[in-house]
């Protein structure tokens, strides 16, 4: 379903991905895991689009990737902006004009979920409350891809519970691919299909994760210090 | 089933083995039918796929049956229920034996030792 | 479209702080020149020529307002790029709403203007309501123009600063700014290439006046107009006209294809 052949993201002073060649496939929860820095952000960028390989080429479902991939990407960015003036409720009606897949009961039914309220401007939203929005906003999508670059990121245990409690509830892992980039594994371990190990700008493993615990007895964490040892 | 699971072996598998012992124990009765998959992922926090690999791993055992736009059901058939009942129980034994061997306690201990504990238990009643 | 409509909207929200500062300005300006001229008894004019001013710096409105909000969107360009919709009508959002602040801050101009202008100007009603349609239409769509451009060098900057840091891009956008208005002014608009494509089918628009003079005193303020008759040639807003759009098609391509997040 989408396809790094041979990518390589330069930018002046640094290389933040190199000679990367990966798969992935449609009904899965896989997770990227590297250190900062590693090019966690610069895959999730490429894939959504929004930054451009300097070598090699990103495509999904054989066509190559642009800005305009948005259509079936839903891209959780790892920076929490969004248009300060609007309200909970206000942001989410903006998305579903822009999305014509934003299914508008199913960010109800997820903001209730994870107990927003709706009437709150997004600039009085804590941190803890705007990690949730976005979870909506991107859940909320009808998409084949979902990105969330770091959604668990400096949110309290109760929150980063919630969110992964939503996504299992919300995704449909049928019909869904969900990236997702993380360091906090302990709370994604059961739930992620695969994990991509990165490091260096290089792509060191991809494992199924099933298999990794059948074939080496090993849980994630096991793994990555094995690699990154 | 909130517990949580060994990261280090398959979840599908413990979870398996999870659901076949509340059948054992008569938590889930012959015919009793199974939560969804979703919610079986939700209130054991496990990815969807997972569980429905293991819905599929009893159903080949079994132990369970699919039925089409109904859901998944604990079979009736005492046969099977039978087995894997035993099945489970060799199992125990045989993990708790080992441990017992490699600790190096011969056979007439772990015997003895065994029927001294369970006499003592059923006097505790 | 109803995307695009829903887009409008959400332009309206961002851009409503520069028609505000707008109308502030010159309600600020207005009080200042009518209690200081207010007993001069030249009221009146003052107000006429703030008007006129303030509506002849309109031509910057466009250029400050797509600024402004290009930069409220470079903050979250990850939001704001995220969407399947073409880059130009990302960013034609952004003229529309522009432009309509623009003439609502300008019609509350005019009626100072007008009103204010009808008290030195020596013309009939007719003519006067004339030179400022002209006038406001220029205005109009000078801004307009202008900003196309200035919409090309924020791309350019935006696509330099992934590159350098800020501060250089920045630095680089201006010095390219000024290479090409020389390029362009005093070498293209100047070469007769450029009169042999532009001027042809001459408009009259009779007398025009296209000079002010203003001669005050504590006492008094006179203003004379000099005009003439003043003709426009149709070929240079059709040239003008393509040159834009082809400015908008290149920013729209490198913001589609070559900003990155």
């Amino acid at each position: 379903m989408i396809e790094f052949k041979d990518v390589t993201k330069r930018y002046m002073t640094k290389t933040a991905l190199r000679d990367v060649n990966l798969k992935l496939d449609k009904g899965k929860i896989i997770g990227l895991v590297g250190l900062n820095g590693a090019g966690k952000s610069t895959t999730m960028k490429l894939i959504a689009g929004l930054i451009n390989p300097s070598k090699g080429s990103v495509e999904l479902d054989g066509e190559k990737v642009t800005r305009r991939i948005a259509s079936k990407v839903s891209y959780l960015s790892e920076l929490d902006e969004y248009y300060s003036f609007y309200t909970v409720q206000q942001t989410i009606d903006f998305f579903a004009t822009q999305f014509p897949d934003f299914n508008k009961e199913k960010a109800e039914e997820i903001r209730a979920y994870m107990n927003l309220d709706a009437n709150t401007k997004v600039k009085h939203l804590s941190k803890g409350n705007r990690g949730r929005l976005k979870i909506i906003l991107t859940l909320s999508r009808e998409v084949p891809v979902l990105l969330m670059d770091e959604p668990l990121s400096g949110l309290d245990p109760l929150v980063r519970d919630s969110i992964v409690k939503g996504l299992i509830t919300f995704v449909d892992t049928e019909k869904q691919l969900v990236l997702l980039s993380t360091h906090q594994i302990m709370e994604v371990e059961m739930i992620l299909d695969e994990v991509i190990a990165i490091k260096d700008g290089e792509l060191v493993d991809h494992r199924n994760v099933e298999e990794l615990r059948y074939d080496e007895q090993k849980g994630i964490l096991e793994w990555m210090s094995s690699i990154y040892e | 089933m909130t517990d949580t699971f060994q990261s280090s072996q398959p979840i599908y598998l413990q979870l398996a083995d999870r659901l076949n012992r509340q059948i054992v124990s008569g938590e889930l009765k012959p015919g009793d039918k199974l939560p969804s998959v979703r919610e079986t992922a939700v209130s054991s926090k496990v990815n969807p796929n997972t569980v429905q690999r293991t819905y599929r791993e009893l159903e080949a055992s079994g132990i369970v049956e699919s039925r089409r736009g109904q859901g998944t059901f604990v079979t009736e058939n005492e046969d099977i229920l039978l087995s894997i009942r035993e099945k489970l129980k060799q199992e125990q034994i045989q993990n708790f034996i080992q441990v017992m061997h490699d600790m190096g306690y011969q056979n007439e201990e772990i015997t003895k030792g065994l029927q001294t504990y369970l006499e003592g238990d059923t006097a505790d009643d | 479209m109803k995307a695009w409509l829903a887009l409008v909207k959400k332009e309206f929200r961002i851009g409503l702080p520069i028609l505000l500062l707008a109308i502030v300005l010159f309600l600020v300006g207005l009080v200042i020149v009518t209690v200081a001229t207010y007993r001069f008894g030249y009221a009146w004019d003052a107000v006429g020529i703030i008007g006129l001013a303030w509506g002849g710096g309109h031509f910057f409105f466009m250029a400050i307002y797509m600024l402004y909000s290009l930069g409220v969107e470079r903050k979250r360009l990850h939001l704001w790029l995220h969407n399947p919709m073409h880059a130009s009508g990302l960013l034609a959002a952004k003229l529309v709403t522009g432009t309509i602040y623009m003439i609502i801050s300008l019609l509350i101009i005019s009626i100072a203007a007008y009103v204010g202008g009808l008290h030195f100007v020596p013309f009939s009603d007719g003519t006067w309501f004339r030179i400022g349609m002209i006038a406001f239409l220029h205005v109009i769509s000078f801004s307009i123009d202008f900003s196309v451009y200035v919409i090309l060098a924020y791309i350019v900057f935006l696509l330099l600063e992934r590159y350098m840091p800020a501060f250089l891009s920045g630095v680089s956008v201006f010095i390219g700014w000024w290479v090409f208005a020389y390029l362009y002014f005093g070498l293209l608009a100047d070469s007769k290439f450029y009169y042999a494509i532009t001027e042809w089918g001459k408009i009259d628009l009779g007398f025009v006046a296209n000079s002010l003079q203003f001669d005050m005193d504590v006492r008094q303020a006179i203003v004379n107009f000099q005009g003439e008759d003043t003709f426009i040639y149709a070929g240079n807003y059709v040239i003008e006209l393509i040159t834009i759009l082809i400015i908008y098609f290149i920013a729209s391509w490198l913001l589609d294809k070559k900003v990155e997040v």
